[in-house]
């Protein structure tokens, strides 16, 4: 386990790094939910990235991104797949991952862990008007049956179009989501995704510029990510078309 | 308590008994009415949701805010915080006693009395019609009884903050417990508001995280139990919804 500076440097000289390059457009320029009760607008996925196998997992010890012209702090997301509601039928699926975070080692025991969710349109754009979900969720105590609330989805969203789930106003967090419902609007396209947002890091990139962060020397927040993990990107009210370029560097974790 | 004091410590507490990225999303949850003559250039207003330090196991003892992040929502203050009393309309007795300020350490010091100097009144339920004066007992820096009174304006509504320390009187520099609250001229007919001190990280600008490493800070340890709060600052007033998406890490202190 890494736990002195110099055990990232002997790793690197070690050749046990990762630079993850990427590069990603976008085209569509909507927010999944602009009334969004209250939620912060979160616009299109990005680019969905699988890092690379590892034994032990790797820390995130820097993220660099550059943009043409999205100027966003940019969510850097490993992703858990808690089900899909199908805006036609009505139907929820739970997904994979629908047993939710799970436990966490955290201030000295495994406890459980709670994020947030990200909503995102896949499949088929809305051509409904007036549609709205309902998603019921264990909070980040363990209480069951919570309700958020009705998320106002907009007329016309594009996919890739996202959006942070609204909880009650004394929830922060969510252990798993339980169901989701569309409780108004006629009949329409597309599917939600939810995604359990499990680690994640957020910088900021101003249009035309890149820019990049620490997680360790300037800015102490390392992120572990497992072996093999799903991450995606989101700008967070951005909403313009634009491109990426960026790496994410990483140093694999010691047994 | 060993406060981490090296990058190296700090990876070690991080690994060895797990830190937590806080990640969650907040947010403004109505406009405040424009506060009233020494207030009439600074505006405050909180931020709904809250964040309760869980249970910790030894030898962890609280975390240390290593990063702080707030994006879209400018000029955040997130800081740990205490209800001292409330004012309650609906209440027979009116006052409620809160929690006094408790001693912490800093940087390896013995713990010593914390004194709020960033306090405000919150306004949690409609003030009615009367323009009113609250009149706070409380206890200074030192020990010392003192007496703070604001005047309330006219139907100032939920989520106004009058910032105190304005209206502190000569030789107060903090407050460490209120002993009553009372509220004369005439009595609003109904209406909710508590003394809410704050001891704070730092200041989130929405456009670039703000970190331990980066900016060496005497930041309070956060304790079991304790409360994250956040306040928007500035001259101009935030529309209702206006949110921001937190990233808080806290790495644990043994």
């Amino acid at each position: 386990m890494i736990t002195k500076h110099s055990d990232f440097i002997k790793q690197v000289s070690d050749n046990k790094f990762w630079k993850h390059v990427f590069k990603t457009d976008r085209t569509n320029t909507s927010g999944l939910t602009s009334s969004n009760n209250f939620s912060t607008v979160a616009s299109a996925g990005l680019a969905p990235l699988t890092l690379p196998a590892s034994s032990y997992g790797w820390i995130m010890t820097m993220a660099s991104i550059a943009s043409n012209s999205i100027g966003s702090n940019i969510l850097i997301a490993e992703v858990l797949d808690f089900g899909q509601l199908d805006l036609n039928t009505n139907v929820f699926t739970p997904g994979a991952d629908s047993a939710g975070f799970g436990n966490k080692f955290q201030f000295g025991a495994s406890t459980p862990h709670s994020g947030i969710v990200m909503m995102e349109l896949i499949g088929a754009a809305l051509n409904g008007t007036g549609n709205q979900v309902n998603i019921t969720y264990v909070d980040q105590d363990g209480n069951a049956a919570e309700t958020g609330r009705n998320v106002v989805l907009s007329n016309g969203s594009v996919v890739g179009s996202a959006g942070i789930l609204s909880l009650s106003d004394v929830d922060t967090r969510v252990r798993r989501i339980t169901g989701a419902t569309k409780v108004a609007g006629g009949t329409t396209q597309g599917v939600l995704q939810f995604y359990g947002i499990k680690n994640s890091a957020m910088i900021p990139v101003a249009s035309g510029t890149m820019f990049s962060q620490d997680f360790i020397i300037n800015s102490f927040a390392p992120i572990k990510f497992p072996s093999a993990a799903n991450l995606r990107l989101y700008t967070i009210a951005g909403n313009v078309a634009g491109a990426l370029l960026g790496w994410l560097d990483l140093v694999e974790e010691t047994p | 308590m060993k406060i981490p004091t090296s990058i190296d410590e700090l990876l070690y507490n991080e690994q060895t008994y797990g830190g937590l990225n806080l990640v969650y999303e907040n947010y403004i949850v109505n406009s405040t009415t424009t506060t009233t003559g020494a207030q009439s250039a600074f505006i405050a207003q909180r931020l709904l949701k809250e964040f309760i330090m869980p249970a910790v196991t030894a030898p962890v003892v609280g975390a240390l805010v290593t990063e702080l992040y707030c994006s879209n929502v400018n000029n955040v203050i997130t800081g740990l915080e205490y209800n001292l009393g409330t004012w309650d309309r609906s209440s027979g007795t009116r006052f409620s006693a809160g929690v006094a300020m408790p001693s912490k350490a800093i940087r390896n010091a013995p713990a010593v009395q914390m004194a709020g100097n960033l306090v405000f009144l919150f306004v949690e339920a409609t003030i009615s019609s009367s323009p009113a004066v609250a009149t706070i007992s409380c206890l200074d820096q030192d020990g010392n009884a003192r007496t703070i009174n604001v005047t309330i304006a006219t139907s100032t509504q939920i989520n106004t903050c009058y910032y105190l320390p304005t209206y502190f009187p000569q030789g107060m520099t903090g407050i460490t417990a209120v002993t009553n609250i009372s509220v004369a001229a005439t009595e609003p007919t109904a209406g909710k508001f508590s003394i809410r001190a704050v001891l704070p990280f730092n200041v989130s600008t929405g456009t670039f995280p703000q970190s331990i490493p980066g900016n060496p800070l005497m930041n309070p340890i956060i304790e079991p139990g304790e409360k994250i709060a956040q306040y928007k600052l500035g001259s101009t007033q935030s529309a209702a919804g206006s949110a921001g998406l937190n990233h808080i890490h806290l790495t644990p202190v043994t």
